[in-house]
C-alpha cells in the first residue's frame, strides 16, 4: 500500500516536472516566434528604404548632369555622359562600384525625339535584374537630355526599377 | 527499512527537481538579462545607423551646405581595417560598413553637437559628394606661416567648426578647453617644437600633426615619433580638407582610396565621352579639342588615381583645357 502511495507521489512529481518543462518550452517558442516576426517586418522595411535609396542615388548622380564649367543644371542629363556610362558600367573594374550604388535594379532612360515615336531612343544605363520571387518599385522622373554637339534638348523619362 | 529507502529516494528526487527547475529559471533570467543588454546596445547602434543614413540621404541633396546638427548622446567610432571603412557605437560587434561613401571624420565623433559639411569632390568635374563629419569636441589648431597655407585652410573652414589660428611659438599659451580631440595643421616648411606639444598638450587627444605644402601635398607626422611620417601625394582642395578633418592617416587613407577609385571611374567616363564627342564632331574644327593628345590627359589622371598617386597636376591640366574650350563655341570636355 505504502509502496503504491510512493509510486503515485513519484508520478505526480514527474508530471509536475514535465508540465513545467512544457511551459518553459512553449514560452521559448512563443518568444522566438515574436522576435522572428518583428525581424521579418524590420527586414521588409529596410528593403523598402534600400529601393528608395537606389532611386535617390540615380537622381543625385552629379557626373551625369549637364555642366558648363563648374555650373550644374539640375534635372538635365548629358546625352554623351549616359552613352559613356552605358559603355563603362559593366567593365570588370567598375562593376562593384555601380553594384554598391544601384544594387539589383534597372535604370532606363527614354529619350523622346519626336511625337511619332519612330526615332525615340531607349538607353539602359544599368541593369541587374533578379526578378525571381521579388517585387519591384518603379520610379519615373521627367528629365531633359541635352545633346550639346547639335544643341538640342530632348524630353526624356528616367525609369528606375528597384527590386526587393 | 524499505520505506526509509523509498523516502530517501523521494527526497533526493525532489532535490533533483529543485535543481533542474532552479537551473532552468536561472538560465532564463540570465538569458533575459543578456538579451536585454545586447538589445539595448543593438538599439543604440541601429539608431546611430538610422541617424547617419538619414543624414547622408538628406545631405546628398544639399551640396555645399554646412549644418550644426543636434547633440548626439552616443559616441560613434570610425575604423579602417582589412574589412574596410566602418562606424558604430563604441564596442559594437556589428559596425556599419561604408563601402563607397566618402566620409571624412575624426576617429571618434559624438556625445556633443555634431557638425556636417558637404562639398562636391571635383577633379575638376563633379565626382561625388563628400561629407565632412566632426563635432564640438574636436578642436582644429591652424599654425600661421609665411606661405599662408594653413591660414588659407583656416579661412575655408566654416565658423561652425571649432577652430583657432595661432603661431607655432604661441602653442604653449594654448589653453586646453577640454576638447576630446585636438588636430594641429601646419605648413610643411613651418618648424614646430614637438616636445612643446608633448609637454603642453594631452597626447591622448592629439596623435598626429597634419602638414601641407604649397602644392597641396599632405603629410601626417606622428607626435610620439616624429620620424614616422605618412605622405600622400598632391591632392585637390576637398581632399586636403578631408585630411585636416580626420587628423588620422589611417582613416584618411581609407576614405582617400574610395575617393580616388571613384575619380578613376568618372575620369574613364569622361574619357569615353571625349571619344564620343570626337566621333560626333567628325571633321569639324572643334575636333582638335577631343583629339587623342587631350584624351591622354584623362588617361594620365585615371592612371594616377588608379595607382593612388598625385592627381593635382592632371586636374589642373584638364581644367586649363576646358577653360580654353569655354572661350570657343565647342562643347566643353566637362
Amino acid at each position: 500500500m505504502k509502496n503504491k502511495k510512493a509510486q503515485i507521489q513519484n508520478m505526480e512529481t514527474i508530471t509536475v516536472v514535465i508540465i513545467v518543462m512544457i511551459l518553459i518550452v512553449i514560452g521559448i517558442v512563443y518568444a522566438t516566434n515574436q522576435k522572428k516576426a518583428s525581424l521579418t517586418e524590420e527586414r521588409e522595411r529596410t528593403k523598402d528604404i534600400e529601393a528608395m535609396t537606389t532611386a535617390t542615388n540615380v537622381l543625385s548622380m552629379d557626373f551625369l548632369k549637364c555642366t558648363r564649367g563648374s555650373a550644374t543644371r539640375e534635372t538635365c542629363i548629358d546625352y554623351y555622359k549616359i552613352k559613356a556610362l552605358n559603355n563603362n558600367v559593366f567593365k570588370e573594374e567598375n562593376y562593384l562600384h555601380f553594384y554598391r550604388l544601384f544594387g539589383e535594379s534597372k535604370i532606363e532612360i527614354k529619350i523622346i525625339k519626336n511625337i511619332t515615336g519612330k526615332e525615340n531612343e531607349n538607353i539602359t544605363i544599368y541593369s541587374l535584374e533578379d526578378t525571381e520571387n521579388k517585387t519591384s518599385i518603379i520610379i519615373k522622373t521627367p528629365i531633359t537630355i541635352e545633346d550639346a554637339v547639335w544643341n538640342i534638348n530632348y524630353f526624356g523619362i528616367m525609369e528606375v526599377t528597384a527590386y526587393r | 527499512m524499505k520505506t526509509s529507502k523509498k523516502a530517501q529516494v523521494e527526497i533526493s528526487f525532489n532535490w533533483v527537481f529543485v535543481l533542474i527547475a532552479g537551473a532552468a529559471i536561472l538560465f532564463i533570467f540570465l538569458r533575459i538579462i543578456g538579451t536585454e543588454t545586447e538589445f539595448a546596445q543593438t538599439a543604440t547602434q541601429r539608431r546611430a545607423i538610422h541617424d547617419m543614413t538619414s543624414l547622408l540621404t538628406v545631405l546628398q541633396q544639399n551640396p555645399d551646405s554646412i549644418s550644426n546638427e543636434k547633440r548626439i548622446n552616443y559616441l560613434l567610432e570610425f575604423n579602417c581595417n582589412t574589412e574596410g571603412h566602418s562606424y558604430g557605437i563604441q564596442g559594437a560587434t556589428n559596425p556599419a560598413r561604408l563601402p563607397h561613401q566618402i566620409i571624412f571624420s575624426p576617429k571618434t565623433v559624438g556625445e556633443a553637437r555634431i557638425v556636417t559639411w558637404v562639398k562636391t569632390l571635383r577633379t575638376p568635374y563633379p565626382v561625388s559628394s563628400i561629407l565632412y563629419l566632426t563635432d564640438h569636441e574636436t578642436m582644429y589648431i591652424f599654425l600661421k606661416d609665411a606661405g599662408q597655407t594653413a591660414e588659407n585652410y583656416y579661412d575655408l573652414f566654416p565658423e561652425e567648426i571649432p577652430k583657432t589660428l595661432t603661431t607655432a611659438n604661441n602653442l604653449n599659451d594654448y589653453e586646453d578647453e577640454g576638447h576630446r580631440n585636438i588636430i594641429i595643421i601646419k605648413n610643411t616648411d613651418a618648424k614646430i617644437d614637438y616636445n612643446l606639444i608633448k609637454n603642453n598638450l594631452d597626447t591622448r587627444k592629439i596623435t598626429h600633426v597634419v602638414s601641407i605644402n604649397n602644392n597641396n601635398e599632405v603629410k601626417f607626422i606622428n607626435i610620439q615619433n616624429t620620424n614616422e611620417e605618412k605622405n600622400f601625394g598632391s591632392l585637390t582642395e576637398e581632399l586636403v580638407i578631408g585630411a585636416i578633418i580626420t587628423g588620422n592617416p589611417n582613416l584618411f587613407n581609407c576614405t582617400l582610396n574610395k575617393a580616388l577609385d571613384q575619380t578613376r571611374i568618372i575620369t574613364d567616363l569622361m574619357l569615353e565621352r571625349t571619344k564620343l564627342l570626337n566621333t560626333a564632331y567628325g571633321s569639324n574644327p572643334c575636333n582638335t579639342y577631343y583629339s587623342s593628345i587631350n584624351q591622354n590627359t584623362f588617361q594620365d589622371l585615371s592612371n594616377a588615381a588608379r595607382n593612388k598617386q598625385s592627381i593635382y597636376g592632371y586636374v589642373q591640366d584638364i581644367k586649363n583645357l576646358n577653360d580654353r574650350i569655354l572661350r570657343t563655341n565647342c562643347v566643353p570636355i566637362y
